[in-house]
C-alpha cells in the first residue's frame, strides 16, 4: 500500500503544471531565503493565503518547496554578506563568511546547498518512519493528553525561542491563547471579546495573523535599513565538493540526527536545529579552535541540521497536530485549510497524506539543489535588489494573502493589526513563535480541557489517574519550577538550619 | 541593557492590565452563562488572565532591579525624548502611515489595482527607494503582474 502512495505521489510531481510549481515555488523561496528579512515562515505564510484557490497537490508541492528553497537559500547571504538571509542559517555564517573571505565562496555554498538537501532527504526518511510510530501512540490520547499537549507545546516553545527570559516566551503563548479565545466558543457558541462585531464572532483567522506577525516588522525594518556590502562569488569544483561531502560523513549524519530531534520538539526552530549541531561538531573536532575562522565543518554541520530540522518538524504536525516549527506552524494552518485533517487521525483518514509530504520533500530538495547551485551566480545581484523597492512590493502580496482567504477586507485589517503586534513583541525582544502557537492551539486547549471537565464532573483526578497526563504534568511543573527560579528559592529554604 | 529592562517595565505594565481585563471579562461571561464553572465559555480565559497577570508580574519584578521605579521613570522620560528626534522613528511611522491608509482607506474605497499602484508609488516616493520615472514604472508593472497572475491565470476575484 504505501509503495502504492508513493508511486501516485511521485506521478503527481511529474505533471507538467506541478513541475513547474514546483521549480516555480523552490526558486521563490531560495530568492526568498537568500534575501535577508524574508524569513521562511514569512514565505509560507504568504504562499498559505496565495494558494488558496488552488487544487491540493499543486498548494502543498508549492508550500513545500518553497519551505525546503527558504530554509537552504539563508546560507548563500550568511555566507556572501555574512547576514543569513532566515534565522536558520545563522551559524553558517560563523564559518561561511571567512571561507568566503579566503576566496572559497564557491566552495562553502556548494557544500552548504549539498549537505541542506542530504539533510532534507535524511529527515524525509525520519518522516515516514517516526510519524505512523508517533500517530500510533498519540490515538491513547484523550481529551486530557490533548490540553495538556498544548500546553506543553506552548510552554516549550516559549522556554526555547525566549532567549533567556522565559517569561517573555510564556506571556507571547498566553497572548496567542487569548487571540484564539475570540469569537464563538465551540461548546457553547457564546461569542467572546466579540464586542458585537460579526467579523470577530467567527473568530480571527490564522492566515493574517501570521503574515502581520512574521512579514509586516520586516517590511517596516526594512524602511530605515542600510544594505551591507556582498562579497563576490567564485568558482567551485563539484569534485572536490563532493569529496568533502563523503570526507565528513559522520558530522553529516550526527546533525542530520540533531536537526530532527530539535525539529520533533513543539515551536523549536531550524535556527536552533543549526545552532545545536555546529556546538555537536565543534565539540567533538579535534581543533575547536578552527571554528569560527572558515572551519568548512561548521558550515556542514550548520546546514545539515537546520535542513534536517524541515522533516522534523512536519513529523508532530501531521501525527499529533502540534507544529515543530514556526514555518511548521504556518504549515499546519495551510494543510487545515486544504482539508487535511492532521493529527492521531491522520494514518486513517488519509494515509496517502503522509507519503505525499515526504515525496514533495524528496523533490523539493532535489529541485532546490539543482536551482540553488544553478543561481548562486546570480546571488550577488539578487542581494543587491533594493529593500525599500521589493518590500513595499511584498506588502502588497502580504495584503492579497490575507484578503484571498475569506475576500473579506476585514482579514486585510487584521494583518495590519497584528503586523503592529508583531512589531512590539520584536521591540520589546517577546518571540513570535510561542504567539502563533497559542493562536494555533488554542481551540484545541480550550476544547479538550471543557470536554475532559464534563466528563469527569469538574473532578481532575481523571487526569492524575493516566500515565501519560502524569508525564506531561511532571515535566511542565519542572519547567515552571526551574525556569522561574522556584527551584533556588526552594533549595534555599532547604539549606536553611 | 537598560532598555531592555525598560521595555520589560512597559511590557509588564501593559500585560497586566491586558491580563486582570481577560479576568474580568471572562468572570463576566461565566456569570452571563451561568451553569458549572468548567463547562462556561470563560473558563480558559479566566485562567489564561491569571497566567498572563502572573507572568507579567514576575516580569516587572525583575525589570524593577538595578534603580526601581524612579530609575525607569527616568529612562523611559529619556527614551521618549530620543525616540522624538530619532529620524529612523519617523521614517518608520510614516511609513506605517502610508501603509495604514492603503490597508484601510485605498484598498476599500478604490480597485485593487489602482489602490496598489498608488500605494507603491507613494511609499517608494517617500522612501526615496528610486527616481520618480523608475518608482512610476516598476509599481506599474508590479500591478499588472499580480492582476494577470491572480486575476487571469488563477481566476481569483481581486477587490
Amino acid at each position: 500500500m504505501a509503495l502504492e502512495y508513493i508511486l501516485a505521489a511521485t506521478a503527481s510531481v511529474f505533471q507538467p503544471f506541478n513541475l513547474l510549481v514546483l521549480i516555480v515555488s523552490t526558486l521563490a523561496g531560495l530568492i526568498m531565503g537568500i534575501l535577508p528579512g524574508l524569513s521562511a515562515t514569512m514565505a509560507i505564510a504568504l504562499l498559505t493565503g496565495l494558494t488558496y484557490g488552488f487544487p491540493t497537490s499543486p498548494a502543498l508541492i508549492a508550500l513545500i518547496g518553497i519551505y525546503v528553497g527558504a530554509i537552504s537559500g539563508g546560507c548563500q547571504s550568511a555566507i556572501l554578506l555574512n547576514i543569513p538571509g532566515t534565522p536558520a542559517s545563522a551559524a553558517t555564517a560563523l564559518d561561511g563568511f571567512p571561507m568566503a573571505k579566503r576566496g572559497e565562496a564557491g566552495h562553502a555554498i556548494f557544500l552548504a546547498t549539498t549537505v541542506s538537501a542530504l539533510g532534507t532527504l535524511f529527515s524525509v526518511v525520519c518522516v515516514l518512519t517516526l510519524t505512523p510510530l508517533l500517530t500510533g501512540f498519540a490515538l491513547k490520547f484523550t481529551s486530557w493528553e490533548f490540553f495538556l499537549l498544548a500546553v506543553f507545546g506552548i510552554m516549550i516553545c516559549g522556554s526555547l525561542t525566549s532567549n533567556g527570559n522565559v517569561l517573555k516566551g510564556w506571556i507571547s503563548g498566553i497572548l496567542g491563547l487569548l487571540v484564539a479565545m475570540v469569537g464563538m466558543d465551540t461548546v457553547n457558541a457564546y461569542p467572546r471579546f466579540s464586542f458585537g462585531n460579526v467579523n470577530l464572532m467567527s473568530g480571527i483567522q490564522l492566515i493574517p495573523v501570521m503574515i502581520g506577525l512574521f512579514g509586516f516588522p520586516e517590511i517596516v525594518q526594512s524602511f530605515t535599513q542600510v544594505d551591507a556590502k556582498v562579497l563576490q562569488m567564485t568558482s567551485f569544483r563539484m569534485k572536490d565538493g563532493f569529496r568533502k561531502v563523503r570526507k565528513h560523513w559522520v558530522a553529516i549524519v550526527r546533525s542530520a540526527l540533531i536537526g530532527v530531534g530539535v525539529g520533533i520538539i513543539p515551536g523549536v526552530g531550524e535556527d536552533v536545529g543549526g545552532w545545536l549541531s555546529y556546538w555537536a561538531s565543534k565539540s567533538n573536532s579535534k581543533d575547536p579552535d578552527s571554528f569560527g575562522k572558515g572551519n568548512e565543518l561548521g558550515v556542514i554541520s550548520a546546514e545539515t541540521g537546520n535542513n534536517a530540522c524541515i522533516g522534523g518538524a512536519i513529523i508532530p504536525v501531521m501525527s499529533l497536530a502540534v507544529p515543530g516549527s514556526a514555518p511548521a506552524a504556518v504549515l499546519l494552518a495551510a494543510f487545515l485549510m486544504h482539508g487535511f485533517r492532521p493529527g492521531p487521525l491522520l494514518m486513517g483518514e488519509s494515509p496517502q497524506f503522509v507519503y505525499q509530504i515526504a515525496i514533495y520533500l524528496v523533490f523539493s530538495a532535489l529541485a532546490m539543489w539543482f536551482l540553488a547551485l544553478g543561481i548562486a551566480k546570480f546571488s550577488v545581484k539578487i542581494l543587491g535588489i533594493n529593500k525599500k523597492i521589493l518590500m513595499p512590493i511584498i506588502y502588497v502580496l502580504c495584503v492579497i494573502g490575507a484578503f484571498l482567504i475569506n475576500h473579506n477586507d476585514f482579514d486585510v485589517r487584521m494583518m495590519f493589526i497584528f503586523g503592529i503586534v508583531g512589531l512590539l513583541l520584536r521591540a520589546t525582544g517577546i518571540p513570535s513563535a510561542p504567539f502563533l502557537l497559542g493562536v494555533i492551539l488554542g481551540p484545541m486547549a480550550d476544547s479538550n480541557l471543557r470536554r475532559a471537565l464534563i466528563i469527569s464532573n469538574g473532578r481532575l483526578a481523571p487526569m492524575l489517574s493516566r500515565p501519560i497526563c502524569v508525564v506531561f504534568l511532571i515535566i511542565i511543573a519542572f519547567m515552571i519550577i526551574s525556569q522561574t527560579g522556584l527551584l533556588r528559592f526552594i533549595k534555599k529554604l532547604a539549606g536553611r538550619p | 541593557m537598560q532598555t531592555k529592562k525598560l521595555f520589560d517595565f512597559m511590557a509588564s505594565c501593559v500585560m497586566i492590565v491586558l491580563g486582570i481585563y481577560v479576568f474580568v471579562a471572562g468572570v463576566g461571561i461565566n456569570k452571563d452563562v451561568g451553569g458549572v464553572y468548567y463547562d462556561a465559555p470563560g473558563f480558559l480565559p479566566v485562567m489564561l488572565g491569571i497566567a498572563l497577570t502572573g507572568c507579567s508580574l514576575l516580569l516587572l519584578v525583575a525589570s524593577l532591579k538595578d534603580g526601581g521605579l524612579g530609575a525607569r521613570m527616568v529612562e523611559l522620560k529619556a527614551w521618549g525624548r530620543g525616540r522624538l528626534h530619532s529620524k529612523d522613528a519617523a521614517i518608520s511611522l510614516i511609513g506605517m502611515g502610508i501603509m495604514f491608509v492603503y490597508s484601510f482607506v485605498l484598498f476599500r474605497l478604490v480597485p485593487f489595482w489602482l489602490s496598489s499602484f498608488i500605494f507603491l508609488v507613494g511609499i517608494m516616493a517617500y522612501l526615496k527607494a528610486t527616481r520618480l520615472l523608475k518608482g512610476l514604472l516598476i509599481s506599474a508593472c508590479t500591478v499588472a503582474v499580480i492582476v494577470v497572475f491572480f486575476q487571469v491565470g488563477f481566476r481569483v476575484q481581486l477587490p
